[in-house]
């Protein structure tokens, strides 16, 4: 129950789409979304492929509670091996393509091999077909939802697609969903684009089932009552709230993470979204919810039309997806650049050409330094000064990178492989190749621990050690939460349900949802394990991709460097004391790899 | 004796003014029940730009003139 029992293999070389079984006895040990997706991808690739190459294997994913009626059942998830990386990658989502895929009566589709042609997926009640995508192939994410849409006469189709970013191998490059929801990290949309699969469109109507109605209504009830008294903050000012508490805590990245605060934080921030000019102009025009949610952090703005850059375009006058903390810190702090119009614009232009903010922003904020170092200059920058605070060289090298023109092409790269071409790596804020969040790792140590260990490289999303670390900022006792909140959150991900429930709902709490919809007894410790597995079968897959604990660090800024204000002014990382303590309590060896007893436990043997 | 305030993020919604007169002694957990913040919105407080630990708010004794910044929690995002 509230599985549909069906995966969809579709196989792009020969061109065909078969519907298979879904192992439900790897739905049992999983849960879905990332852990079954990843337990997939383990089953049907090798991890030493080139991540670009045919025989890399895309995988969309939903989880046991996605579209059923639970708060925030939007979500799925996309795994594979990730380009920017080397390492798995798993990217996830909400909007309603998710709910729409379980409707239309698949649990997880299995993308292999490339096709000849560009086309794309649909799947429209009984008619499931590859379909040519030749007429969309290089255009955009908009473009390509408006035209799928009018070409088959049904503007219910929910589509996940690709820009002209993920056709031309920007290593970061998105699969965005219902127009601005994105699969947005570490470059699942660079694979889709490599397999020439533009898009995959969806309509479904069958329902889901879940095990005991009455009893799922009742528990998804209560919880709902109680996310609404932890949750009003979130749906009142969006994640972007976060941006003066970073501020005032100094750990805000700011100009490729050589400071920690940055002065214009509130032109910027979601005070200022608020704000109405004397023009009588407001960024935000509303919130937006996801399907199911009753959260809806979501924003949606505009941009004053005589700003600079959308003067004379009206095809940008129109209200999209608004900032949030992340898309705020990557076109603000992090390139020292205050101008609320421009960064929502370098916002829309992400959704529009399918890219990933944070690692775009951050790679920027690179080339930046590299440009007031001097060893990057105009001539190499087609005219454009890349000094920081310049809004217009955000947007410009936002569209530049988007279709792949000039220096965008090099921006493209991604931090690690630019930084590299220059001779500077130390400049590229990237854990295993992926790009920092917007939190400095000097002033959140656990936060470190989590990027260093991060199974997709750098990420903000994988671990929730943000209490520990605002109530102190020393390395002490950060292990223990780093990992038990690394295995927590890799059951949350794959529960088909968001991360902003984690405020209000503990393991418990999912535990007693997924057992009144799911087969199965489902207790928060078998939850717990199973998160366990699922980060240990991800480093399984990493190792045999050939990472070693060589790649579990922190650029020597954040390690050497100490914090220049603040409220953890002159502290550096301690990850040096706090990774053996991790690797100890992981059960894994001193160099990072489990140990034989370890994956006998969690059954990984 | 007269504090300086400043609230991050949703707490926006229980203190909107920039001082708050306190009486002498006063320690930051008394000073947020004044405030009327519910400690467990709290993720920090800071004193002069010195964090001051969730176990050490009722040690820790205002005087006039401090700047005290109330932090939402941090959530991700």
């Amino acid at each position: 129950m509230s599985w549909q029992g069906r995966v969809l293999r579709v196989n792009l070389t020969l061109g065909e789409v078969t519907p298979e079984p879904l192992n439900m006895e790897w739905a049992n040990d999983y849960i879905g979304e990332r852990g079954l997706g990843t337990k997939y991808l383990w089953e049907n690739m090798d991890p030493k492929v080139d991540a670009m190459s045919p025989d890399n294997v895309l995988i969309f994913a939903t989880g046991p509670l996605t579209g059923t009626n639970a708060s925030t059942s939007a979500r799925y998830a996309v795994i594979t091996k990730g380009p920017l990386t080397g390492a798995i990658a798993c990217s996830n989502s909400g909007g309603k393509f998710g709910a729409e895929l379980k409707y239309a009566g698949f649990d997880l589709l299995l993308v292999e091999g490339r096709s000849e042609k560009p086309v794309y997926l649909l799947i429209e009640g009984d008619e499931i077909s590859l379909q040519s995508a030749e007429k969309v192939w290089g255009k955009s994410v908009w473009e390509t939802d408006e035209w799928i849409k009018k070409q088959h006469h049904n503007p219910m189709l929910k589509i996940a697609t690709i820009g002209v970013a993920g056709e031309r191998g920007v290593r970061y490059a998105a699969i965005v969903n219902d127009l601005h929801r994105a699969a947005g990290r570490s470059g699942v949309g660079s694979v889709m684009g490599s397999k020439n699969l533009k898009a995959v469109a969806v309509r479904g109507t069958f329902g889901v089932r879940v095990k005991d109605p009455k009893r799922f209504m009742q528990v998804t009830n209560e919880m709902k009552n109680l996310l609404a008294k932890e949750t009003g903050g979130l749906t009142k000012y969006g994640t972007n709230a976060m941006m003066d508490t970073m501020q005032e805590f100094g750990g805000l990245p700011t100009r490729n993470f050589q400071e920690v605060q940055f002065a214009g934080y509130d032109k910027v921030d979601a005070r200022a979204m608020l704000k109405t000019d004397e023009t009588g102009h407001r960024n935000l025009i509303t919130n937006k919810a996801c399907f199911g949610c009753t959260i809806a952090c979501g924003r949606i703005a505009h941009i004053h039309k005589d700003h600079f850059t959308i003067q004379n375009r009206k095809e940008y006058w129109h209200a999209s997806g608004g900032l949030e903390y992340e898309t705020a810190f990557a076109f603000g702090p992090v390139i020292g650049v205050d101008d609320i119009d421009a960064c929502t614009f370098a916002g829309y232009l992400m959704n529009e050409h399918g890219m990933d903010p944070i690692s775009f922003g951050v790679t920027l904020a690179a080339a930046m330094e590299l440009f007031e170092m001097g060893v990057i200059t105009t001539d190499d920058t087609d005219g454009v000064p890349l000094n920081f605070g310049n809004a217009e060289a955000l947007t410009v090298m936002s569209e530049k990178t988007g279709k792949q023109e000039g220096f965008g092409q090099v921006l493209g790269m991604g931090s690690r492989l630019m930084c590299q071409k220059y001779g500077h790596p130390e400049l590229s804020m990237t854990v295993k190749g992926q790009e920092f969040a917007g939190y400095d790792s000097r002033a959140l140590q656990g936060m470190g621990l989590g990027y260093a260990t991060g199974n997709r490289g750098a990420c903000h999303l994988k671990h929730d050690t943000f209490e520990v670390d605002m109530d102190d900022q020393s390395g002490e006792g950060k292990a223990e939460p780093c990992k038990s909140s690394q295995d927590w959150t890799a059951a949350v991900d794959s529960s088909g349900l968001c991360m902003f429930t984690m405020g209000a709902w503990g393991a418990p709490e999912f535990a007693e949802q997924l057992d009144a919809g799911c087969e199965g007894e489902w207790t928060a410790e078998r939850l717990l394990e199973s998160g366990e597995r699922i980060w240990n079968l991800e480093r399984m897959f990493n190792l045999a991709a050939g990472l070693t604990c060589a790649d579990d660090t922190l650029p020597e800024r954040l390690l050497k460097d100490p914090a220049p204000s603040g409220t953890a002014k002159g502290r550096v990382n301690e990850l040096d004391k706090m990774l053996p303590e991790y690797y100890s309590l992981r059960g894994w060896s001193e160099q990072g790899e489990p140990m034989p007893q370890t994956l006998t436990r969690l059954g990984l043997d | 004796m007269q504090v300086e305030v400043r609230v991050t993020g949703q707490l926006i919604d229980y203190f909107s003014g920039t001082h708050v007169n306190l009486t002498d002694g006063t320690n930051v957990e008394q000073a947020l029940v004044t405030l009327e913040i519910p400690a467990a919105s709290v993720g920090l407080v800071s004193v002069n730009g010195e964090a001051v630990p969730r176990a050490k708010r009722a040690q820790y004794g205002l005087v006039d003139g401090d700047h005290m910044v109330v932090m939402a929690p941090l959530t991700g995002g």
